[in-house]
């Protein structure tokens, strides 16, 4: 219930308020925790639309104030569910990629990445079969007193398998500056994510309302047509509710920029390993910093780093306003 | 006639056959008992714990909660002493020809008495056949010096050995290693859930209407049960059976007023006992004026109460009845009212929100004396434990509109109790003590319940989800006896048998206790225990600050009762009289201990909580030395505990043990009073710990930059720990000085208290967290709670 979130939220922070008025300071403590010795870090998500990209940088201790730093002289070898192999070569910032080979639906990939002065790390995963939107239907709604836009989004879930979804909105917008005399100028197209809410039973954890997505399991809806609901605030996608009968004065651009505007929805397929590092990872940024919280575990799938290697399928829908 | 023919010789030598033959027969002769209630001679109170013993044969007992004992004598001369601490003790040399009522009033002027009354002794620890145990003298409770000037009885029990507290500045209680949820803190009999204020700084107990508090923290008697780790029996006085008095106080944070006198002269007598905080009140003027500079009516605060009302009734020497009820609140809420204008149109939108906690317990108590061995207390208790969220959310358009909205949600959590009991004192001899009783509780249990209501124009909602009532059935059954075998050997041997039915569900457990004491000479004893004990309730709790967002849960098939077993060895010392030392070692094993798994919390659609959880298992043991003085003028105690305390879950880091969040190495306590004369008197209190664990990461790594979440904020890292509570915080240590100003009045006496929390301000670590400086160096920082604090409070007794 976001909702009660945000109330939640209000009254905790009241309370915490309260405990901590005027009274309370802060010092600096010397700490002595062991160092341990830096781990490779691998980070991946693959897709079967994109060429293979890898991430590799370095743990470092916690206190070390230096940016952590990218791997670039590290050898990043893939292999093949029947035993074939390909390198990666490093291309700028930590980034290995290749130029030719793509991840393919249903092939199981392991990774093992070697670099001096470091342990090598190995992980293993596989893209999941894609679930296809059936489609999207918006309705306008009233939330806590605003005005909303509603995505009812369709798809049917496997009832043989264990899944696992992301849902991503985006906003790609083609816009064109005007100039001093009101001349229409250059046009320029940028996408930008877009943050929802959503009441829906599928999202169980409170972290949901993090930035790093939005992942869930099918546990309540194994094997049905479900709709998912989620709701945007209409100034993402330029102020204006489309296909609304109620509306007595429809605007087209009110927010006085001249662009069109698609809404990309995205749902992912995603695989186990891939959920448990969106979630543990949101579960970590919403505690990050609450001393009333209990410490969070990221998950990795790398074995002896750090890191994520996991796979995932998407399907995307887009509506256009 | 016959008498009359013998000469005088015959005669003289027949009286002196009959009285030989008497004076033999009475050393075969009956037994009779002596009954009677021990009470204070100022007020009525009875006391408890009181000791009675024939002063050549040692033989004794003592009273019970109610003041009553009962001691079984031969026929003839004998003498009775009674002692209780704080009190002159009295002797009565008394020729026992019958069963007779002794009822006796200690501390008052010496009166013309039917029995001669002698001199006097003192109390002693070694000769209890319970370790483990320590009574709470209340005038420390009211000297020592407070937080922010408010006396209070859980933070006193903090600073006895084996007992932690949670954090600077919370009340709870963590007894040799057990969780805050293992205390069984009973008032007047009656279990208590929420036992604190103000997010843990105070507790509920106002300890001006208090006769005696007890803690327990190990081999606990067998009419004791339902908890794990600790018993803190707290009774109130029943109120001045011969004279109308009170007393009270204002300070900082509250006031109070305690109000107690006779209904009917020595027949029945009531006593009222309030206590409210006012920063609410004080600060509304400030926070109304901050709001509407910014053009909204704002009013916020916090406000909280106790309130004890008893009243008792004696219908004859044997039978009494009781009330009494306790009613607590807590309650923080804001309010803010904002007109703004909408196309002309004025719209009001008004928001609310609450946040309540609270207790309500009340008891009936009828106390029946059968024969002159049996003590018969039954009890009728309804208990009830409430917390409330909620929030209203309204907007109202001039002249009415149709997206006019009302939409309120709340959020409902509570344990509804109704019990009944009988418990039986039965002393047979003065080698048995033997208790027994039966008793049972309905339980209702609303782990959370969000109802959801909107009103407008579109839609009316009114949903109510999350998850159901619960309700169980627990029953109970016990004995034990205290049996003395020979001269120095003192064994008590019970059994407690719980029983607990939810949903249908079973759970029983039959609870062996056993503890003995042997003297090894006059003044030292030998103490040994073995306690079992169960829970069939647990706390879910995601903070170390008690904040009411923890959940009472009962037992399930998911989450299983708590067991505990509990070994326990000791000395105890009367040093010269005046010190009680005891040095003791225990070690204790809990299973079925629930934790939140990693990363879950309390606020999520999924309604149950049974998912959310993991369950595992703790240790504890350690040593613990205690030296306390209980009379003179200086008096207190110093309390010193060594212990260690482990948990462990399968699916919490990686299934390896980690220390106890409150895993407290080292803790000692120094508790001193000093009276200098009636004017004057002093408190002071240090503490010392070795700090509490906490986990702190270790290394630190990019999180994926092609997560979508990573891709737009690409410096995003993540910490990782290497296993859980493996670091420890700086140790902390407070002094705490208070210095009480008493003047008699005509009308009673006053008092000015003036305190110094943490005296020497030292910056005790709350919690620890990394974060960058400005220069972009990165620390570990240390947020302190309290620096030095000083207090004023004025109190009065009349």
């Amino acid at each position: 219930m976001d909702l009660s979130f945000k109330h939640m939220k209000r009254l905790n922070f009241l309370a915490i308020a309260l405990l901590l008025i005027g009274t309370s300071c802060e010092t600096i403590v010397e700490v002595d925790l062991p160092e341990n010795p830096p781990k490779l870090v691998v980070n991946s998500y693959f897709n079967s639309d994109s060429l293979w990209a890898v991430h590799v940088s370095k743990s470092q201790f916690v206190l070390d104030n230096a940016e952590l730093q990218r791997i670039e002289n590290a050898n990043v070898k893939v292999t093949k569910g029947d035993g074939t192999t390909f390198t990666l070569s490093h291309d700028e910032d930590g980034f290995y990629r290749s130029d030719s080979e793509r991840p393919v639906l249903g092939q199981t990939y392991d990774i093992e990445v070697t670099a001096p002065d470091f342990e090598s790390v190995s992980a293993t995963n596989v893209i999941p079969s894609p679930v296809i939107i059936e489609s999207v239907d918006t309705v306008s709604v009233r939330n806590d007193g605003e005005d909303q836009i509603e995505l009812r989004i369709k798809f049917t879930d496997n009832g043989a398998t264990k899944d696992y979804y992301e849902v991503n909105l985006f906003a790609k917008r083609e816009s064109f500056i005007s100039d001093s005399s009101g001349q229409a100028g250059d046009t320029f197209t940028f996408s930008e994510r877009i943050f929802f809410e959503s009441d829906d039973l599928v999202f169980t954890d409170q972290a949901f309302e993090s930035t790093s997505g939005s992942a869930f399991t099918d546990d309540i809806i194994n094997g049905k047509n479900y709709q998912l609901k989620l709701q945007i605030y209409p100034y993402f996608i330029g102020g204006g509710v489309p296909n609304d009968p109620g509306n007595p004065n429809p605007d087209p651009n009110p927010s006085g920029f001249n662009e069109e505007i698609d809404l990309i929805i995205e749902l992912r397929t995603v695989s186990e390993d891939y959920y448990k590092y969106s979630t543990s990872y949101a579960n970590f940024q919403w505690t990050n910093g609450d001393p009333f919280a209990q410490p969070v575990r990221v998950h990795s799938n790398i074995q002896n780093g750090f890191g994520i290697f996991a796979g995932y399928s998407n399907d995307r829908f887009v509506l256009s306003f | 006639m016959l008498f009359l023919n013998l000469n005088d010789c015959q005669r003289m030598r027949l009286s002196l056959s009959f009285l030989l033959i008497m004076l033999v027969g009475s050393v075969f002769a009956q037994k009779h008992t002596v009954t009677g209630y021990i009470e204070d001679s100022k007020t009525g109170e009875k006391l408890f714990g009181a000791n009675v013993y024939e002063k050549q044969t040692l033989q004794g007992t003592t009273s019970n909660e109610y003041g009553f004992y009962s001691i079984t004598l031969p026929e003839g001369s004998v003498t009775v002493v009674v002692s209780f601490v704080g009190y002159s003790n009295l002797e009565f040399a008394i020729d026992l020809k019958g069963d007779t009522t002794l009822s006796v009033e200690l501390g008052g002027a010496v009166e013309l008495r039917e029995f001669e009354v002698v001199a006097s002794q003192t109390e002693k620890i070694h000769e209890e056949t319970q370790m483990s145990k320590i009574s709470i003298p209340i005038s420390e409770i009211e000297n020592l010096p407070a937080f922010l000037g408010e006396k209070d009885v859980l933070k006193t029990i903090q600073l006895l050995p084996g007992v932690q507290s949670g954090g600077e500045g919370s009340s709870g209680l963590y007894v040799r290693g057990g969780g805050p949820d293992q205390n069984l803190i009973l008032l007047d009999g009656v279990p208590v859930y929420n036992a604190s204020h103000l997010f843990g700084f105070f507790s509920v107990f106002n300890p001006d209407g208090i006769n005696s508090v007890e803690l327990i923290k190990g081999g606990f008697p067998a009419h004791y049960g339902g908890r794990l780790s600790s018993v803190v029996d707290i009774r109130m006085k029943e109120g001045n059976m011969k004279e109308f008095h009170g007393s009270g106080g204002i300070g900082v944070v509250s006031s109070r007023l305690t109000l107690e006198g006779p209904i009917v002269k020595d027949k029945s007598s009531f006593i009222v006992s309030g206590r409210r905080t006012y920063i609410d009140i004080l600060a509304q003027p400030i926070i109304r004026a901050a709001g509407s500079a910014q053009g909204v009516k704002t009013r916020a605060g916090y406000y909280f109460y106790d309130l004890n009302a008893k009243a008792n009734w004696k219908f004859s020497e044997n039978s009494r009845l009781f009330l009494s009820s306790y009613m607590g609140n807590d309650k923080a809420y804001f309010r803010i009212e904002e007109s703004y204008l909408n196309n002309d149109v004025e719209v009001t939108e008004k928001n609310d929100a609450d946040l309540v906690w609270g207790n309500i317990t009340t008891a009936l108590r009828w106390n029946q004396i059968v024969g002159k061995k049996l003590f018969a207390n039954t009890t009728l208790t309804y208990s009830r434990y409430r917390f409330l969220v909620g929030s209203e959310f309204e907007t109202e358009t001039e002249g009415g509109a149709s997206d006019d909205q009302k939409f309120r949600f709340a959020y409902n959590s509570g344990i509804f109790d109704w019990g009944g009991k009988v418990d039986f004192d039965y002393r047979p001899s003065p080698n048995h003590y033997i208790k027994f009783g039966v008793g049972n509780t309905y339980h209702t249990y609303v782990p959370g319940i969000t109802i959801f209501r909107e009103a407008s124009d579109n839609t009316d909602v009114d949903t109510t989800f999350g998850a159901t009532k619960i309700y169980s059935h627990e029953s109970v059954i016990y004995a034990e006896d205290d049996i003395k075998i020979g001269t120095r050997l003192k064994v008590n041997l019970g059994a407690h048998f719980s029983a607990f039915k939810v949903r249908d569900e079973w759970f029983t457990s039959l609870q062996p206790r056993v503890s003995g004491r042997y003297l090894l000479t006059e003044d030292w004893a030998l103490k040994g225990s073995y306690a079992t004990m169960q829970q069939y309730i647990h706390l879910l709790t995601n903070a170390t600050i008690g904040l009411p967002t923890d959940l009472w849960v009962p037992a399930t098939d998911k989450a299983p009762p708590q067991r505990s077993e509990q070994v326990a060895l000791g000395v105890a010392k009367t040093y010269r009289d005046k010190f009680e030392i005891s040095v003791e070692g225990y070690y204790k094993t809990m299973k079925n201990l629930i934790e939140y798994k990693e990363g879950a919390s309390f606020f999520s659609t999924q309604n149950d909580w049974e998912e959310k959880i993991e369950s595992g298992d703790g240790w504890s043991y350690g040593t613990e030395l205690f030296i306390q003085k209980k009379m003179g003028k200086t008096r207190g105690w110093i309390g010193y505990t060594l212990s260690w305390t482990e948990r462990q879950f399968d699916n919490i880091n990686f299934g390896e043990k980690f220390p106890y969040k409150f895993d407290r190495r080292h803790d000692l306590s120094i508790a001193v009073t000093h009276k200098f004369n009636d004017k004057i008197d002093i408190g002071v209190t240090w503490v010392y710990g070795t700090g509490n664990a906490v986990t702190l990461a270790q290394d630190r790594y990019l999180s994926n930059p092609f997560s979508t979440g990573g891709g737009e904020f690409f410096e995003n890292s993540v910490e990782n720990f290497d296993s859980r509570n493996d670091y420890r915080m700086a140790a902390f240590h407070r002094l705490d000085v208070g210095v009480n100003f008493r003047k008699e009045k005509r009308w009673g006496e006053r008092t000015w208290s003036l305190g110094l929390y943490n005296a020497y301000s030292r910056k005790n670590p709350f919690y620890l967290y990394f974060t960058t400086t400005n220069s972009g160096k990165r620390v570990l920082k240390q947020v302190s709670l309290f620096p030095i604090i000083p207090s004023v409070s004025y109190g009065f007794k009349f």
